[in-house]
């Protein structure tokens, strides 16, 4: 399945968020939305979910319009995994992944063998098995990240929107869900994922759209969008860089002078 | 506590109402020979006991099951909804409206005119705070707004309420509104129960309707919505249905607090916290903990009698109190 946006632009409380931007994600890729905070990712995510509607433009699920689409279709064509994960009640890991299934349970939402083996599935690919009768509010940042991821996975949507899926996780679960994702675009699903870590997005990701105050400044393959010029104008870094089998990694060093008014440099 | 299979629990609590419906018809201040009594209704013959099962004791216990219903079903629905622990029919400003709309039948002199006035009053007030609540919050508000608009009208309820109190006619008037607000089931006929119940069940099918919708709730607007949770017509069918069965039951006995807040709390750990499955559990656990507080009422006979209102509050408060403490000691 192939998600358009096309032109879309959307406001909050009078202020444009999201300015023309037009963006396109087929299946068996992985796009990594890029950008400072405040520059339109998560607004641009929420309306290619179609949680939220856009003021101008249309988006697309293989050429229908997304408000076209019942309720039930959309649920069933993307999983999304949102950024916060304000769960207060205690209930059990096993029983919030399993909520994954919604859209396939009927009305008394009865599991059938199917959603079972799915997640069984999530939860094993997403490391968390082993904490399947712990309650949700007792776990620790990392392990609440991987039940939320654990929860998407199991929809087995063929479109995968994930809202800094990598934040709050240590170096090892950060490769380790990178990974999860990537298999799950191996296996043809669209992905698309915000991410601050560049090293992580140009590693793992096919292509890069970079925001800026609510337009898109560019997008392609990690090596041809992060150059340095363009993190210096939109992030106001400096990096070191260099290439790691075929490749690129970058280590943000210091603010740059230009953007931050002479920020200190130590580089 | 372990969640025990759910198909149980909802054994054990249908058994526990039913027992108590059949102590509650039982219980009265005058002997009775049920048996007789019953057997003269059936058979049409209007004598003394058959008037006191029929006029009397089966409304009262009819009442008690469908009020408390009401009350323990839809604080669990708020609850899930508004993702609050301490979030109740009260919350959204429907009950104090309800109160509100009962009151002015009072005080206009409308209840003496005739029977219906006063739950038509109440049903009046629970609608008017529905469509205060829709323009307030309603059509892509956030759930954040539809509590402060609760507030809202809560507070504006009781301002006018206390009004009428105060410029009250007569001290008898006053008297009267002020015992009505303490809630009771006593002296309800069929006709309030034919007027309550219908509407009363139309709210319970639209409240229960959104049990899987709560469950993914569970996760935020934003992903229980990606769920295909339509978070407008979940709204729409919580407040309409909340409005419907507490309207109603608010009219016929009075502001009777804390059930739905007692209820869920105490049931939530046995159904492994999740809202969808407390919706059921905790309708039948409300009519419970109403009929037994209805049945000690009578068998404490007190003169005057003790009003449910009262009863249900001076259990109900200690137990909000060392919620809020247990809360500020699991918070942050």
């Amino acid at each position: 399945m192939t998600i358009e946006a096309e032109n879309i632009v959307a406001r909050l409380n009078g202020k444009t968020v999201l300015d023309g931007v037009s963006l396109t994600l087929s299946p068996g890729e992985m796009v990594g939305l890029i950008g400072p905070n405040g520059a339109g990712k998560t607004t641009l995510l929420r309306l290619m979910a179609g949680i939220a509607m856009p003021q101008r433009g249309k988006v697309r699920y293989d050429g229908r319009d997304i408000s076209q689409l019942d309720f039930r279709t959309r649920a069933l064509a993307r999983a999304y995994l949102a950024q916060s994960d304000d769960v207060q009640i205690p209930l059990k890991v096993e029983r919030l992944v399993a909520l994954g299934r919604a859209p396939y349970t009927g009305v008394f939402g009865r599991e059938t063998r199917a959603d079972v083996r799915a997640i069984e599935r999530a939860m094993s690919e997403a490391d968390v098995s082993h904490l399947r009768s712990r309650a949700f509010n007792t776990l620790s940042g990392g392990e609440r990240r991987r039940v939320l991821l654990a929860r998407a996975l199991c929809v087995e949507a063929p479109l995968l929107l994930a809202d800094e899926p990598v934040a709050a996780l240590d170096p090892a679960h950060q490769l380790a869900v990178m990974g999860l994702l990537a298999a799950s675009r191996d296996r043809g699903a669209g992905v698309l994922v915000i991410l601050h870590d560049l090293t992580l997005a140009a590693r793992f990701c096919d292509r890069l759209a970079l925001m800026d105050r609510g337009k898109l400044v560019a997008v392609g393959r990690p090596a041809e969008v992060l150059n340095d010029d363009r993190l210096r104008a939109t992030y106001g870094i400096e990096v070191l860089h260099g290439m790691q089998g075929g490749v690129p990694w970058l280590l943000p060093w210091a603010l740059a002078n230009s953007r931050n008014g002479g920020a200190e440099n130590n580089g | 506590m372990r969640a025990c299979p759910h198909a149980a629990l909802l054994v054990l609590l249908g058994s526990l109402t039913a027992l108590l419906l059949a102590a509650s018809i039982a219980v009265g201040y005058a002997p009775l020979d049920i048996a007789q009594a019953a057997r003269d209704w059936l058979h049409g013959d209007m004598s003394l006991p058959a008037l006191v099962l029929s006029e009397l004791r089966i409304p009262r216990a009819v009442l008690g099951l469908t009020v408390g219903f009401t009350l323990g079903l839809t604080g669990a629905a708020m609850q899930g909804f508004l993702r609050n622990p301490l979030a109740d029919p009260g919350v959204i400003g429907v009950s104090a409206m309800a109160a509100l709309g009962s009151v002015i039948v009072f005080y206009s002199g409308l209840a003496g005119a005739f029977l219906l006035a006063l739950p038509l009053g109440g049903i009046t007030g629970a609608a008017v705070a529905v469509i205060l609540l829709y323009a307030l919050a309603g059509r892509g508000g956030s759930t954040t707004t539809l509590v402060l608009a609760g507030v809202a009208i809560s507070a504006f309820a009781g301002a006018l309420t206390s009004l009428a109190l105060n410029l009250s006619p007569s001290p008898y008037a006053a008297m009267e509104i002020m015992f009505w607000l303490m809630g009771s089931l006593a002296e309800r006929s069929m006709l309030h129960l034919e007027l309550a119940v219908p509407l009363m069940f139309l709210g319970w099918c639209l409240v229960l309707s959104t049990a899987k919708d709560l469950d993914a709730l569970v996760l935020g607007e934003d992903t229980a919505s990606s769920l295909g949770v339509h978070i407008p017509g979940l709204r729409l069918r919580l407040v309409a249905g909340t409005a419907l069965s507490v309207g109603s039951a608010v009219a016929v006995a009075g502001a009777v607090g804390f059930v739905g807040l007692i209820v869920p709390h105490l049931l939530r750990p046995l159904t492994g916290h999740r809202p969808g499955r407390l919706l059921l559990a905790s309708g039948l656990g409300g009519a419970s903990l109403t009929m037994a507080a209805d049945i000690a009422i009578r068998l404490l006979a007190t003169r005057p009698e003790l009003k449910l209102g009262v009863v249900t509050a001076l259990i109900g408060a200690p137990f909000l109190f060392g919620l809020i403490y247990r809360l500020r000691r699991e918070g942050p």
